[in-house]
Protein backbone atom coordinates (compact mmCIF):
# COMPACT_ATOMS: atom_id res chain seq x y z
CA UNK A 1 0.00 0.00 0.00
CA UNK A 2 1.48 2.92 -1.00
CA UNK A 3 1.03 5.73 1.52
CA UNK A 4 2.22 9.58 1.53
CA UNK A 5 1.47 12.94 3.38
CA UNK A 6 1.21 16.31 2.24
CA UNK A 7 1.76 18.66 4.75
CA UNK A 8 0.41 21.96 3.69
CA UNK A 9 1.66 24.53 5.45
CA UNK A 10 -0.26 28.01 4.56
CA UNK A 11 -2.21 29.13 1.79
CA UNK A 12 -4.85 26.45 2.37
CA UNK A 13 -7.52 27.53 4.75
CA UNK A 14 -9.65 24.87 6.24
CA UNK A 15 -12.46 25.69 8.12
CA UNK A 16 -11.13 26.66 11.49
CA UNK A 17 -14.03 27.07 13.37
CA UNK A 18 -12.62 24.38 16.34
CA UNK A 19 -15.42 22.73 18.07
CA UNK A 20 -16.21 23.00 21.53
CA UNK A 21 -14.37 20.62 23.47
CA UNK A 22 -13.30 19.68 26.91
CA UNK A 23 -10.21 20.84 25.94
CA UNK A 24 -8.99 24.11 24.13
CA UNK A 25 -8.12 22.68 20.55
CA UNK A 26 -6.28 26.12 19.81
CA UNK A 27 -4.18 25.44 22.85
CA UNK A 28 -2.78 22.05 21.56
CA UNK A 29 -3.43 22.25 17.46
CA UNK A 30 -2.29 25.05 15.01
CA UNK A 31 -5.11 25.94 12.03
CA UNK A 32 -2.63 27.92 10.49
CA UNK A 33 -0.69 24.03 9.50
CA UNK A 34 -3.28 22.12 7.94
CA UNK A 35 -2.50 18.69 7.04
CA UNK A 36 -3.85 16.01 4.89
CA UNK A 37 -2.69 12.46 5.81
CA UNK A 38 -2.77 9.40 3.38
CA UNK A 39 -2.56 6.10 4.78
CA UNK A 40 -4.04 3.56 6.46
CA UNK A 41 -5.88 2.63 9.51
CA UNK A 42 -4.39 0.68 12.59
CA UNK A 43 -6.43 1.51 15.73
CA UNK A 44 -9.28 3.02 15.97
CA UNK A 45 -10.21 4.74 19.68
CA UNK A 46 -13.96 5.25 19.88
CA UNK A 47 -14.57 7.01 23.02
CA UNK A 48 -14.69 10.01 24.89
CA UNK A 49 -13.77 12.88 25.32
CA UNK A 50 -12.28 12.66 21.71
CA UNK A 51 -12.83 9.89 19.21
CA UNK A 52 -8.96 8.80 17.81
CA UNK A 53 -8.20 7.33 14.73
CA UNK A 54 -4.46 6.23 14.38
CA UNK A 55 -3.76 6.46 10.52
CA UNK A 56 -0.25 4.41 9.25
CA UNK A 57 1.30 6.96 6.77
CA UNK A 58 4.74 8.92 5.79
CA UNK A 59 6.56 9.03 8.90
CA UNK A 60 4.85 6.34 11.36
CA UNK A 61 1.63 6.04 13.00
CA UNK A 62 -0.14 9.60 12.88
CA UNK A 63 -2.71 10.04 15.85
CA UNK A 64 -5.94 11.93 14.67
CA UNK A 65 -7.90 13.82 17.21
CA UNK A 66 -11.55 13.94 16.95
CA UNK A 67 -14.60 15.38 18.67
CA UNK A 68 -16.31 13.56 21.23
CA UNK A 69 -18.25 10.26 19.87
CA UNK A 70 -21.08 12.05 21.39
CA UNK A 71 -21.23 14.66 18.71
CA UNK A 72 -19.49 12.26 16.06
CA UNK A 73 -22.55 10.24 16.31
CA UNK A 74 -24.70 13.44 15.70
CA UNK A 75 -22.64 13.82 12.47
CA UNK A 76 -23.23 10.12 11.23
CA UNK A 77 -20.76 8.50 13.02
CA UNK A 78 -20.89 4.94 14.78
CA UNK A 79 -18.52 2.56 15.92
CA UNK A 80 -18.19 0.60 12.82
CA UNK A 81 -17.80 3.62 10.52
CA UNK A 82 -13.83 3.13 10.24
CA UNK A 83 -12.38 -0.17 10.46
CA UNK A 84 -8.58 -0.95 11.36
CA UNK A 85 -7.29 -1.77 7.18
CA UNK A 86 -9.71 1.29 6.14
CA UNK A 87 -7.79 3.31 3.59
CA UNK A 88 -8.08 6.74 4.47
CA UNK A 89 -7.34 10.37 3.73
CA UNK A 90 -7.74 12.82 6.99
CA UNK A 91 -7.45 16.07 6.86
CA UNK A 92 -7.07 18.51 9.60
CA UNK A 93 -4.77 20.29 11.79
CA UNK A 94 -1.61 19.44 12.83
CA UNK A 95 -0.16 19.94 16.47
CA UNK A 96 1.43 22.98 17.64
CA UNK A 97 4.49 20.51 18.99
CA UNK A 98 5.96 19.41 15.86
CA UNK A 99 7.73 16.80 16.97
CA UNK A 100 4.31 14.55 17.80
CA UNK A 101 2.68 13.68 14.95
CA UNK A 102 -0.99 14.12 15.83
CA UNK A 103 -3.81 16.33 13.76
CA UNK A 104 -7.05 17.55 15.22
CA UNK A 105 -8.99 15.66 12.09
CA UNK A 106 -11.58 17.28 10.18
CA UNK A 107 -12.50 15.08 8.09
CA UNK A 108 -11.55 11.46 7.17
CA UNK A 109 -12.72 10.03 3.78
CA UNK A 110 -12.70 5.88 3.49
CA UNK A 111 -11.45 4.74 -0.16
CA UNK A 112 -14.16 3.26 -1.49
CA UNK A 113 -16.77 4.90 0.59
CA UNK A 114 -18.26 7.34 2.77
CA UNK A 115 -16.29 10.93 3.52
CA UNK A 116 -16.80 11.20 7.23
CA UNK A 117 -16.65 15.14 8.85
CA UNK A 118 -16.42 16.49 12.25
CA UNK A 119 -19.63 17.60 13.88
CA UNK A 120 -19.96 21.38 14.21
CA UNK A 121 -22.62 23.13 16.71
CA UNK A 122 -24.57 24.25 13.84
CA UNK A 123 -28.11 24.96 15.79
CA UNK A 124 -30.03 22.31 14.80
CA UNK A 125 -32.78 23.46 11.79
CA UNK A 126 -36.36 24.20 13.25
CA UNK A 127 -38.83 23.05 11.23
CA UNK A 128 -41.04 25.28 11.55
CA UNK A 129 -41.92 28.66 13.87
CA UNK A 130 -40.97 27.22 17.99
CA UNK A 131 -44.63 26.42 19.79
CA UNK A 132 -45.49 27.77 23.61
CA UNK A 133 -43.30 26.67 25.97
CA UNK A 134 -44.63 23.28 27.80
CA UNK A 135 -46.43 23.68 30.93
CA UNK A 136 -46.97 21.05 34.02
CA UNK A 137 -50.42 20.46 34.16
CA UNK A 138 -50.62 20.78 37.97
CA UNK A 139 -49.58 23.87 38.91
CA UNK A 140 -48.78 25.96 35.17
CA UNK A 141 -45.16 25.88 35.77
CA UNK A 142 -43.23 26.17 32.47
CA UNK A 143 -41.24 22.65 31.54
CA UNK A 144 -37.42 23.07 31.87
CA UNK A 145 -37.71 19.66 30.50
CA UNK A 146 -39.07 17.08 28.18
CA UNK A 147 -43.21 16.56 27.59
CA UNK A 148 -43.83 13.09 28.74
CA UNK A 149 -42.77 10.56 26.52
CA UNK A 150 -40.66 12.71 24.35
CA UNK A 151 -36.93 13.37 24.11
CA UNK A 152 -34.85 16.25 23.96
CA UNK A 153 -32.29 18.78 25.90
CA UNK A 154 -31.01 21.88 26.10
CA UNK A 155 -27.58 23.36 23.82
CA UNK A 156 -25.84 25.70 21.42
CA UNK A 157 -25.56 28.70 23.45
CA UNK A 158 -25.78 31.63 21.67
CA UNK A 159 -22.48 33.18 22.70
CA UNK A 160 -19.37 30.49 23.40
CA UNK A 161 -17.92 32.57 26.86
CA UNK A 162 -18.97 34.71 29.48
CA UNK A 163 -18.91 38.39 29.15
CA UNK A 164 -21.03 41.52 30.40
CA UNK A 165 -23.96 41.97 27.81
CA UNK A 166 -23.66 45.48 28.09
CA UNK A 167 -20.43 45.48 26.62
CA UNK A 168 -22.21 44.16 23.19
CA UNK A 169 -20.88 41.83 21.09
CA UNK A 170 -17.37 41.17 21.25
CA UNK A 171 -15.54 39.30 18.83
CA UNK A 172 -14.13 35.84 20.34
CA UNK A 173 -13.91 32.21 18.87
CA UNK A 174 -16.00 29.74 20.51
CA UNK A 175 -13.45 28.29 23.24
CA UNK A 176 -14.12 31.79 24.55
CA UNK A 177 -10.60 33.22 22.82
CA UNK A 178 -10.91 36.89 22.32
CA UNK A 179 -9.72 37.89 18.75
CA UNK A 180 -8.27 40.83 20.28
CA UNK A 181 -6.76 40.52 23.24
CA UNK A 182 -7.20 44.70 24.09
CA UNK A 183 -10.76 43.85 24.30
CA UNK A 184 -10.13 41.90 27.81
CA UNK A 185 -11.38 44.99 29.49
CA UNK A 186 -15.02 44.75 28.17
CA UNK A 187 -15.39 41.66 29.15
CA UNK A 188 -16.78 42.23 33.07
CA UNK A 189 -15.21 44.47 35.70
CA UNK A 190 -12.00 43.01 36.75
CA UNK A 191 -9.83 43.71 39.73
CA UNK A 192 -6.64 43.96 38.52
CA UNK A 193 -5.34 40.52 39.42
CA UNK A 194 -8.60 39.04 37.81
CA UNK A 195 -7.93 40.64 34.67
CA UNK A 196 -4.60 39.58 34.31
CA UNK A 197 -5.15 35.98 34.67
CA UNK A 198 -7.67 35.76 32.34
CA UNK A 199 -5.40 38.03 30.09
CA UNK A 200 -2.79 35.31 31.35
CA UNK A 201 -4.77 31.97 30.24
CA UNK A 202 -6.38 33.86 26.65
CA UNK A 203 -2.41 34.76 26.02
CA UNK A 204 -1.98 30.99 26.51
CA UNK A 205 -4.83 29.40 24.67
CA UNK A 206 -6.56 27.81 27.96
CA UNK A 207 -4.19 25.13 27.86
CA UNK A 208 -4.42 24.80 31.87
CA UNK A 209 -8.36 24.81 31.56
CA UNK A 210 -9.23 22.34 34.63
CA UNK A 211 -11.96 20.80 32.66
CA UNK A 212 -9.14 19.07 30.35
CA UNK A 213 -8.82 17.13 33.15
CA UNK A 214 -12.14 16.36 33.61
CA UNK A 215 -13.14 18.12 36.31
CA UNK A 216 -16.73 19.71 35.84
CA UNK A 217 -17.83 23.07 34.59
CA UNK A 218 -19.53 25.16 37.34
CA UNK A 219 -21.11 28.06 38.06
CA UNK A 220 -22.59 29.67 33.98
CA UNK A 221 -20.07 27.75 32.12
CA UNK A 222 -22.13 24.85 32.81
CA UNK A 223 -24.68 26.48 30.47
CA UNK A 224 -21.78 27.60 27.34
CA UNK A 225 -20.18 23.82 27.88
CA UNK A 226 -19.94 21.05 25.24
CA UNK A 227 -22.53 18.94 24.68
CA UNK A 228 -25.27 21.13 26.32
CA UNK A 229 -27.48 20.52 29.43
CA UNK A 230 -30.24 18.27 30.36
CA UNK A 231 -33.05 19.85 33.31
CA UNK A 232 -34.84 17.03 35.28
CA UNK A 233 -37.74 18.20 37.40
CA UNK A 234 -38.62 16.29 40.38
CA UNK A 235 -41.96 17.95 41.78
CA UNK A 236 -42.08 15.54 44.65
CA UNK A 237 -39.69 17.05 47.08
CA UNK A 238 -39.55 19.90 44.79
CA UNK A 239 -36.38 20.38 43.14
CA UNK A 240 -34.24 20.64 40.00
CA UNK A 241 -31.24 18.84 38.46
CA UNK A 242 -29.35 20.30 36.23
CA UNK A 243 -27.71 17.00 34.04
CA UNK A 244 -24.20 18.44 32.04
CA UNK A 245 -23.93 16.24 28.97
CA UNK A 246 -20.28 17.25 28.82
CA UNK A 247 -19.24 16.34 32.58
CA UNK A 248 -19.19 12.56 33.58
CA UNK A 249 -22.77 12.34 33.98
CA UNK A 250 -22.63 14.62 37.16
CA UNK A 251 -25.50 17.10 37.90
CA UNK A 252 -26.40 20.29 39.73
CA UNK A 253 -29.36 20.44 42.45
CA UNK A 254 -31.60 23.62 42.98
CA UNK A 255 -33.71 23.28 45.83
CA UNK A 256 -37.17 24.68 44.66
CA UNK A 257 -38.35 23.93 48.02
CA UNK A 258 -38.77 27.15 50.21
CA UNK A 259 -35.55 27.34 51.99
CA UNK A 260 -33.11 30.25 52.83
CA UNK A 261 -30.06 30.37 51.30
CA UNK A 262 -27.07 29.95 53.50
CA UNK A 263 -24.48 32.29 54.04
CA UNK A 264 -22.06 31.42 51.33
CA UNK A 265 -19.09 31.29 54.58
CA UNK A 266 -21.39 28.84 55.89
CA UNK A 267 -21.29 26.30 52.90
CA UNK A 268 -18.59 23.78 51.86
CA UNK A 269 -17.52 25.33 48.59
CA UNK A 270 -18.35 22.52 45.78
CA UNK A 271 -17.98 22.48 41.73
CA UNK A 272 -22.06 23.21 41.82
CA UNK A 273 -22.71 25.04 44.82
CA UNK A 274 -25.74 25.55 47.01
CA UNK A 275 -28.70 26.46 45.07
CA UNK A 276 -31.68 27.76 45.81
CA UNK A 277 -34.45 28.60 42.93
CA UNK A 278 -38.10 29.78 43.03
CA UNK A 279 -40.49 30.83 40.28
CA UNK A 280 -41.57 34.53 39.53
CA UNK A 281 -44.10 34.15 36.84
CA UNK A 282 -42.31 31.95 33.88
CA UNK A 283 -38.65 32.43 35.05
CA UNK A 284 -37.33 30.15 37.32
CA UNK A 285 -35.06 32.60 39.72
CA UNK A 286 -31.93 30.47 41.56
CA UNK A 287 -29.13 32.13 43.94
CA UNK A 288 -26.02 29.90 44.19
CA UNK A 289 -23.10 30.19 46.81
CA UNK A 290 -20.59 28.03 48.02
CA UNK A 291 -18.48 27.49 44.32
CA UNK A 292 -15.49 26.21 45.02
CA UNK A 293 -12.24 28.07 42.86
CA UNK A 294 -10.88 24.69 41.12
CA UNK A 295 -12.42 25.61 37.81
CA UNK A 296 -12.74 28.33 35.57
CA UNK A 297 -16.02 30.21 35.25
CA UNK A 298 -16.12 30.88 31.76
CA UNK A 299 -14.74 29.02 28.55
CA UNK A 300 -12.67 31.91 28.26
CA UNK A 301 -10.66 31.50 31.34
CA UNK A 302 -12.67 34.14 33.63
CA UNK A 303 -11.57 33.60 37.42
CA UNK A 304 -13.42 33.66 40.35
CA UNK A 305 -13.38 33.20 44.07
CA UNK A 306 -15.59 31.79 46.92
CA UNK A 307 -17.12 34.72 47.58
CA UNK A 308 -18.62 34.73 44.76
CA UNK A 309 -23.12 35.01 44.56
CA UNK A 310 -24.68 34.05 41.00
CA UNK A 311 -28.31 35.22 40.65
CA UNK A 312 -29.67 33.35 37.77
CA UNK A 313 -32.53 33.58 35.56
CA UNK A 314 -33.87 30.39 33.06
CA UNK A 315 -36.58 31.93 31.03
CA UNK A 316 -37.87 28.91 28.07
CA UNK A 317 -39.90 31.78 26.12
CA UNK A 318 -41.00 28.94 23.79
CA UNK A 319 -40.50 25.34 23.35
CA UNK A 320 -37.19 25.47 21.73
CA UNK A 321 -35.36 29.00 23.33
CA UNK A 322 -34.30 28.83 26.95
CA UNK A 323 -32.89 32.59 27.37
CA UNK A 324 -30.27 32.37 30.57
CA UNK A 325 -29.45 35.40 32.51
CA UNK A 326 -26.77 35.49 35.53
CA UNK A 327 -25.69 38.31 37.59
CA UNK A 328 -22.22 37.65 39.40
CA UNK A 329 -21.50 39.34 42.31
CA UNK A 330 -17.98 38.10 43.56
CA UNK A 331 -16.21 41.50 45.41
CA UNK A 332 -13.10 38.90 44.95
CA UNK A 333 -12.50 39.41 41.47
CA UNK A 334 -14.91 41.44 40.28
CA UNK A 335 -15.14 45.77 40.84
CA UNK A 336 -18.74 45.60 41.22
CA UNK A 337 -22.12 42.89 40.61
CA UNK A 338 -22.45 42.49 36.71
CA UNK A 339 -24.90 40.53 34.34
CA UNK A 340 -24.46 38.50 30.99
CA UNK A 341 -26.87 36.66 28.95
CA UNK A 342 -27.35 34.19 26.30
CA UNK A 343 -29.90 31.66 24.93
CA UNK A 344 -29.84 28.27 24.60
CA UNK A 345 -31.65 26.13 21.69
CA UNK A 346 -33.86 23.28 22.45
CA UNK A 347 -32.69 20.12 20.79
CA UNK A 348 -35.69 17.75 20.25
CA UNK A 349 -35.81 14.07 19.92
CA UNK A 350 -31.91 13.25 21.58
CA UNK A 351 -31.46 12.02 25.28
CA UNK A 352 -28.31 12.52 27.44
CA UNK A 353 -25.68 9.73 25.67
CA UNK A 354 -23.49 8.72 28.56
CA UNK A 355 -20.12 10.51 28.70
CA UNK A 356 -17.20 9.87 30.84
CA UNK A 357 -14.89 12.25 30.14
CA UNK A 358 -11.75 10.30 31.55
CA UNK A 359 -12.72 7.70 29.78
CA UNK A 360 -9.67 8.06 27.46
CA UNK A 361 -8.43 11.14 28.56
CA UNK A 362 -4.96 11.84 26.73
CA UNK A 363 -5.10 15.80 27.65
CA UNK A 364 -3.59 15.53 31.19
CA UNK A 365 -0.27 16.40 29.99
CA UNK A 366 -1.50 19.63 28.79
CA UNK A 367 -2.72 20.32 31.93
CA UNK A 368 0.23 20.68 34.46
CA UNK B 1 -9.36 -8.66 59.82
CA UNK B 2 -10.21 -5.63 62.17
CA UNK B 3 -6.06 -4.76 61.93
CA UNK B 4 -6.68 -4.96 57.98
CA UNK B 5 -10.04 -2.87 57.61
CA UNK B 6 -8.50 -0.55 59.67
CA UNK B 7 -5.33 0.01 58.02
CA UNK B 8 -7.26 -0.11 54.93
CA UNK B 9 -9.35 3.24 56.56
CA UNK B 10 -6.32 4.76 57.30
CA UNK B 11 -4.58 4.33 54.01
CA UNK B 12 -8.25 5.45 52.60
CA UNK B 13 -8.43 8.83 54.57
CA UNK B 14 -4.49 9.78 54.10
CA UNK B 15 -5.60 8.77 50.31
CA UNK B 16 -8.57 11.49 50.38
CA UNK B 17 -6.89 14.04 52.41
CA UNK B 18 -3.43 13.81 49.43
CA UNK B 19 -6.52 14.27 46.85
CA UNK B 20 -7.37 17.54 48.08
CA UNK B 21 -4.21 19.24 48.05
CA UNK B 22 -3.56 17.93 44.91
CA UNK B 23 -5.65 20.24 43.48
CA UNK B 24 -4.99 23.69 44.47
CA UNK B 25 -7.12 26.94 44.30
CA UNK B 26 -7.70 28.64 40.92
CA UNK B 27 -8.82 32.24 42.10
CA UNK B 28 -6.66 34.54 43.65
CA UNK B 29 -2.72 33.49 42.15
CA UNK B 30 -1.21 34.06 45.65
CA UNK B 31 -4.33 31.74 47.28
CA UNK B 32 -3.00 28.57 48.90
CA UNK B 33 -0.26 27.03 51.23
CA UNK B 34 3.00 27.23 50.14
CA UNK B 35 6.22 24.86 50.98
CA UNK B 36 9.62 26.06 50.78
CA UNK B 37 13.00 27.19 51.89
CA UNK B 38 15.43 30.31 52.07
CA UNK B 39 19.28 30.75 52.92
CA UNK B 40 22.28 32.55 51.97
CA UNK B 41 23.75 29.31 50.36
CA UNK B 42 22.88 26.26 49.00
CA UNK B 43 23.88 24.47 51.88
CA UNK B 44 22.56 26.61 54.35
CA UNK B 45 18.48 26.59 53.78
CA UNK B 46 15.54 27.36 56.25
CA UNK B 47 12.18 25.70 56.21
CA UNK B 48 9.67 28.22 55.29
CA UNK B 49 5.69 27.49 55.01
CA UNK B 50 3.03 30.60 54.12
CA UNK B 51 -0.33 30.47 53.46
CA UNK B 52 -1.62 32.91 51.68
CA UNK B 53 -5.56 34.20 51.14
CA UNK B 54 -7.14 37.21 49.49
CA UNK B 55 -9.73 38.41 51.70
CA UNK B 56 -11.43 40.25 48.09
CA UNK B 57 -9.36 43.45 49.20
CA UNK B 58 -5.91 42.40 50.45
CA UNK B 59 -3.55 39.79 50.91
CA UNK B 60 -3.35 37.80 54.46
CA UNK B 61 -1.15 35.15 55.65
CA UNK B 62 0.78 33.47 58.10
CA UNK B 63 4.46 32.55 58.21
CA UNK B 64 5.15 29.26 59.58
CA UNK B 65 1.74 28.58 60.66
CA UNK B 66 2.00 26.22 64.34
CA UNK B 67 3.48 27.68 67.33
CA UNK B 68 5.82 29.83 65.44
CA UNK B 69 3.47 31.27 63.29
CA UNK B 70 3.85 34.61 62.33
CA UNK B 71 0.93 37.02 60.43
CA UNK B 72 2.13 38.37 57.35
CA UNK B 73 2.30 41.95 56.55
CA UNK B 74 2.14 44.36 54.03
CA UNK B 75 1.66 41.33 51.51
CA UNK B 76 1.15 42.77 47.83
CA UNK B 77 0.69 41.40 44.32
CA UNK B 78 1.75 43.30 41.67
CA UNK B 79 -0.43 41.50 38.57
CA UNK B 80 1.49 44.00 36.19
CA UNK B 81 4.55 41.77 36.24
CA UNK B 82 3.65 38.81 39.09
CA UNK B 83 5.81 40.32 41.85
CA UNK B 84 5.19 39.57 45.49
CA UNK B 85 5.96 41.48 47.97
CA UNK B 86 5.51 40.55 52.01
CA UNK B 87 6.95 41.29 55.61
CA UNK B 88 6.79 39.17 58.95
CA UNK B 89 8.25 39.76 62.30
CA UNK B 90 9.62 36.65 63.70
CA UNK B 91 8.78 36.12 67.24
CA UNK B 92 12.29 36.38 68.57
CA UNK B 93 11.91 40.30 66.70
CA UNK B 94 13.41 39.62 63.78
CA UNK B 95 12.18 41.99 60.76
CA UNK B 96 11.42 39.68 57.72
CA UNK B 97 11.03 40.94 54.14
CA UNK B 98 10.80 39.15 51.17
CA UNK B 99 10.87 40.60 47.69
CA UNK B 100 10.19 38.11 44.23
CA UNK B 101 8.21 36.64 41.49
CA UNK B 102 5.68 34.03 40.73
CA UNK B 103 6.72 31.23 37.73
CA UNK B 104 4.93 29.12 36.34
CA UNK B 105 1.50 30.81 36.96
CA UNK B 106 -1.02 28.83 35.01
CA UNK B 107 0.07 25.48 36.91
CA UNK B 108 -1.46 24.51 40.43
CA UNK B 109 2.21 23.95 41.49
CA UNK B 110 3.65 27.59 40.63
CA UNK B 111 6.27 29.00 42.17
CA UNK B 112 7.92 32.01 43.85
CA UNK B 113 11.72 33.08 43.83
CA UNK B 114 13.20 36.07 45.22
CA UNK B 115 15.31 37.59 47.63
CA UNK B 116 14.85 37.14 51.39
CA UNK B 117 15.70 39.55 54.28
CA UNK B 118 15.83 38.50 57.76
CA UNK B 119 17.52 40.61 60.53
CA UNK B 120 21.06 41.48 59.04
CA UNK B 121 20.82 38.24 56.97
CA UNK B 122 19.96 38.47 53.48
CA UNK B 123 19.39 35.16 50.85
CA UNK B 124 17.25 34.09 48.43
CA UNK B 125 14.14 31.97 48.82
CA UNK B 126 11.92 29.58 46.73
CA UNK B 127 8.38 28.14 47.65
CA UNK B 128 5.97 25.67 45.60
CA UNK B 129 2.57 26.06 45.95
CA UNK B 130 0.92 22.81 47.32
Amino acid sequence: MKTRILLVLGGLSLATASLLAHHSMSAVYNDATPVTLNGTVSRVVWANPHVWVFVDAVGGQWEVEFASRTELKRSGWTGESVKVGDVVTATGSRARDVKKKQVHGKTLAIAGGATLKEATNTPVARGKQAGPAPRWPNNGHVRLGPEPGQAGYWANPSQPSLFESSAGPIRMNNEGLLANIADSGKVAPFQPWAKAVYEYRQKNRLVDDPMASCLPPGGPRQFQAPYGVQFLEDPTRPRVFVLSRGANRNWRNIDLDGRTLPNGADVTPTFYGYSVGKWEGDTLVVQTVGLVERFWFSNGGLPHTESAKLTERFTRTNADTLKYEVTIDDPGAYTRPWTASWELQWVPGEDVDEYFCDDYNRELEHVN
Amino acid sequence: MYLMLRKFIHVGLVASAMAAFVWAQEGHPLTGSWHGDWGSSAKQRTPVVLFMKWNNTAVEGTLNPGKNGVPLKNAKLNPADWTVHFEADTKDGQHIVADGKIGDLGSYNRTITGTWTQGTAKGEFKVKRD
